[in-house]
């Protein structure tokens, strides 16, 4: 899985019936350090992420692997929004109006 | 598949109900010079890694097969610690005590290095909260094992030529 | 299939129990000429057909043939070499092994 932006919408109205009442989203790529990679992807959107967040999103067959997505022509799909994440102990991102995720020793 | 090492982790809460429970790792795929190849992505984790870990990855359908309930969206799972990896270049082994940063002992991580006879599981995870009985449980599981299976099916038969 | 040559083997005690008994080999893509091939990643395969470091090989990296392979259809488990190259010809020209007659 990938960590990716949400930075657009994709609307079309001629399309294979199989991908009708589907939602798809422009996901720009994130590295671990929050650094936007020059790769994008259109990704059916099965759990309502908004523009602007950060969201994990599947790749390939896997990506059927949803009620919404299954049995679809759909090789990307979206299924969390981030709240955070953390790199060798240390915060990297988290989604306002969170409270702080604290990594403990004793936690791992 | 690959190798990879653990350098971080990925806190979701709005994400689709069958991903309640996995922990998701960031990970650094490796060369066999141990050093970086390739972009960073992120995995599932079947094997109670942790920070630092050098690990094999399942990637692309299979890795769904390593989760307990296979009827996810996952692309990625650690199936496996590398405890050796013997090469036939310049490179050192990577032995279990080589491990790049600190974590704390877990249970189930290799004692003695070379060991090639039976292996040892992960450890058993906890029930979850909420999780009514284990027959409940376990029918849950099964109905999404076969929910995975007949998307697979429906895969080969409609979306191939 | 992909052409590859056998850069190390792998021991993962803590592993998914499909991956019992089997054993893990690292293998790095190849040109027919035996050069690194470019923009490939080194694989970790399961061995199907007894390879060694420093073998040429058959590496198959498609999941569903990979499980019916190794005869499991639920193992997490998607790479396998499944055999070792005794030749390689490309163009009447033997590539491999490279001084044969």
């Amino acid at each position: 899985m990938l960590i990716g932006k949400v930075v657009g919408t994709v609307v079309s109205t001629v399309k294979d019936p199989k991908v009708a009442a589907l939602k798809f989203q422009i996901v720009q790529e994130l590295d671990e350090r929050n650094r936007l990679r020059n790769r994008y992807v259109v990704a059916a959107d099965t759990i309502g992420a908004g523009q602007g967040d950060l969201v994990l999103f599947a790749t390939g067959s896997s990506a059927r692997q949803t009620t919404l997505t299954d049995g679809r022509p759909i090789d990307a799909a979206i299924f969390a929004v981030i709240d955070s994440w953390d790199v060798d102990d240390e915060l990297v991102y988290q989604k306002e109006g969170l409270e702080a995720y604290s990594r403990s020793p004793a936690a791992e | 598949m690959f190798l990879a090492r653990v350098i971080g982790r990925v806190v979701t809460t709005q994400q689709l109900p069958g991903m309640l429970g996995e922990k998701l790792l960031i990970v650094q795929p490796l060369d066999e010079q141990r050093a970086a190849a390739g972009d960073t992505l992120v995995a599932c984790d079947a094997a109670d890694s942790g920070l630092g870990d050098i690990v094999h990855v399942c990637d692309g359908r299979e890795a769904t097969l390593a989760l307990h309930d296979s009827y996810v969206p996952i692309d990625a799972t650690i199936v496996g610690h590398v405890e050796e990896f013997a090469h036939d270049g310049p490179a050192p082994r990577i032995s279990a005590g080589d491990v790049e940063a600190p974590g704390a002992p877990r249970a189930g991580m290799p004692g003695a290095s070379g060991a090639s006879g039976a292996s040892r599981a992960p450890a058993p995870r906890p029930p979850r909260a909420g999780r009514a009985t284990q027959a409940e449980s376990d029918a849950a599981r099964e109905a999404s094992r076969r929910r995975g299976a007949a998307s697979e099916e429906r895969d080969e038969r409609e979306l191939l030529p | 299939m992909k052409l590859g040559r056998v850069v190390g083997t792998v021991v993962t005690p803590v592993q998914h129990p499909a991956y019992d008994g089997r054993r893990l080999l690292a293998v790095r893509p190849i040109n027919p000429d035996g050069s690194d091939a470019p923009g490939e990643r080194m694989f970790v395969a399961v061995d199907r057909a007894q390879a060694g470091i420093g073998d040429r090989v058959l590496l198959m990296a498609e999941g569903s043939s990979v499980r019916a392979i190794v005869g499991d259809e639920r193992a997490p488990i998607r790479c396998a070499v499944v055999g070792v190259i005794d030749e390689i010809e490309v163009e009447g020209e033997l590539l491999f092994p490279a001084g044969a007659s």
